[in-house]
């Protein structure tokens, strides 16, 4: 697997799925629950899709921030902090994130 | 422990729990956008307080009593010196006091690191004996891992629309981890003041007070840090080996996860709606609240918000361009700033 990007190790764990990008998404393509949640930094609001998110990626935020905090609770592989993961990451794609490493590679 | 080993003891704790902090992600606005305009006057006020509070003797079990959660103090305690920098305060007067907010810490914690770096340690093991023989345990199944997991994170989710980023630490305390046998750990999230009616009124008829949740993690290697954050080697729900929730009548758990949700979801449009002066406003009122029944002690008047909001009348905020730190930094920062045995104040 090619690695992408680095970011910070915001929540731990392993997980493959599909790129749900909220930045840069096509209108018709609708969150599916299951997807990797692709944002700039989540936020409160945010709470229903994160929880039916398998993984997040955050451009922004450390181990304190929102992402981070809502997916340690959730048990869900975070990495927060890589900067362009909103630009790279297509809704729709396939990708693996290793939060206990903070990386994120294409592909299964 | 002397004066300087705990001061020592906690800025090396503070290093590790602002560490990787990212200024410019924290809602509704970072701490350095509105707080640096009346710095000086929260410190006064808070002198003001602990000397009244010594002058009357009130004993510092009472104190404690009096904050309403561990990182409530460690929170407080970083703008109180940057403030007393500001006073011009001498160094004497500023490490007093300064040490005065951790005896009350000391004070709440029963742990012998005064809870600066691992963990957070709030009952005794008699208390926690009491807990692990009187609670009604349940053994959670794959689907109540998840849902005990949506739960904390929507709660938790709640605290940021009801009290902000800045001040979330007013409405709940994370304790913990308890060493158990057989490698389990029990974490106790109180959700202690869900309806703080004091600042948003229609909040009253928000079906739940307060919620405990007391969760029980098989080899899992939790640690809470600072500021009520969790952390784990492991996915926490999947390591949920034991559960008892309090506070909520309902036992369907996707019920309640669904309310708070959307209660949160309203009281944050709610927040975001307000009319840019009241949101300031309220943020003052919201970081009085924190220490109400501390003011009440000292006799003075929590509500009182005037002055400050003087300050900050027809301002804005400062932008955070202005004192963009790098999350590297922050830690280092901080730690200078929060000593108070130095006058160091970053130059915005």
């Amino acid at each position: 697997m090619k690695k992408i990007l680095k970011g910070i190790a915001a929540s731990p764990g392993k997980i493959s799925g599909i790129v749900y990008n909220l930045q840069n998404n096509d209108q018709n393509r609708g969150f599916k629950k299951g997807s990797v949640l692709v944002a700039e930094i989540t936020n409160p609001s945010m709470l229903l899709m994160m929880a039916q998110s398998v993984a997040i990626v955050t451009d922004k935020g450390g181990v304190l921030s929102h992402p981070a905090i809502v997916s340690r609770e959730l048990g869900i592989p975070c990495v927060t902090s890589t900067k362009k993961a909103t630009k790279i990451f297509k809704t729709g794609m396939k990708i693996t994130i290793d939060g206990d490493k903070g990386q994120v590679f294409y592909g299964k | 422990m002397e004066n300087e080993k705990l001061l020592d003891k906690f800025l090396k704790g503070l290093k590790k729990g602002v560490s990787g902090t990212e200024m410019d992600t924290l809602k509704p606005w970072g701490p350095l956008q509105l707080e640096p305009y009346f710095f000086d006057l929260w410190a006064k006020e808070l002198i003001e307080a602990i000397d009244k509070i010594k002058e009357r003797k009130i004993p510092m079990s009472k104190v404690a009593k009096s904050f309403p959660s561990n990182a409530v103090i460690r929170d407080v305690f970083g703008y109180f010196v940057v403030g007393m920098k500001i006073l011009k305060t001498n160094k004497a007067e500023m490490v007093d006091r300064s040490i005065f907010l951790l005896r009350v810490l000391e004070e709440r914690s029963k742990s012998s690191d005064f809870s600066f770096l691992k963990e957070n340690i709030i009952h005794d093991k008699s208390k926690i004996n009491k807990i692990i023989e009187s609670k009604k345990w349940q053994k959670p199944t794959k689907y109540q891992q998840a849902q005990i997991g949506i739960l904390t994170a929507s709660l938790r989710n709640l605290m940021w629309g009801l009290y902000t980023d800045i001040f979330v630490n007013t409405g709940f305390e994370i304790s913990g981890p308890y060493n158990l046998e057989r490698h389990r750990q029990l974490v106790i999230r109180d959700f202690f003041d869900l309806k703080p009616v004091l600042i948003w009124p229609e909040v009253k008829n928000f079906l739940y007070s307060n919620i405990k949740i007391y969760s029980i993690y098989q080899n899992n290697q939790i640690e809470i840090k600072m500021f009520n954050r969790i952390f784990s080697k492991k996915g926490l729900t999947n390591s949920l080996e034991r559960f008892a929730i309090e506070g909520c009548k309902e036992k369907d758990l996707e019920k309640i996860n669904s309310n708070i949700i959307s209660f949160t979801e309203k009281q944050q449009n709610t927040f975001n709606r307000l009319d840019f002066e009241i949101q300031k406003k309220l943020y003052l009122k919201i970081k009085h609240y924190a220490l109400k029944e501390f003011f009440k002690l000292a006799d003075m008047n929590w509500e009182s918000i005037d002055d400050f909001y003087q300050r900050v009348k027809g301002k804005k905020l400062i932008p955070p361009g202005d004192f963009k730190l790098k999350p590297s930094q922050v830690a280092e920062i901080y730690v200078k700033v929060f000593d108070p045995r130095n006058d160091f104040l970053p130059q915005l």
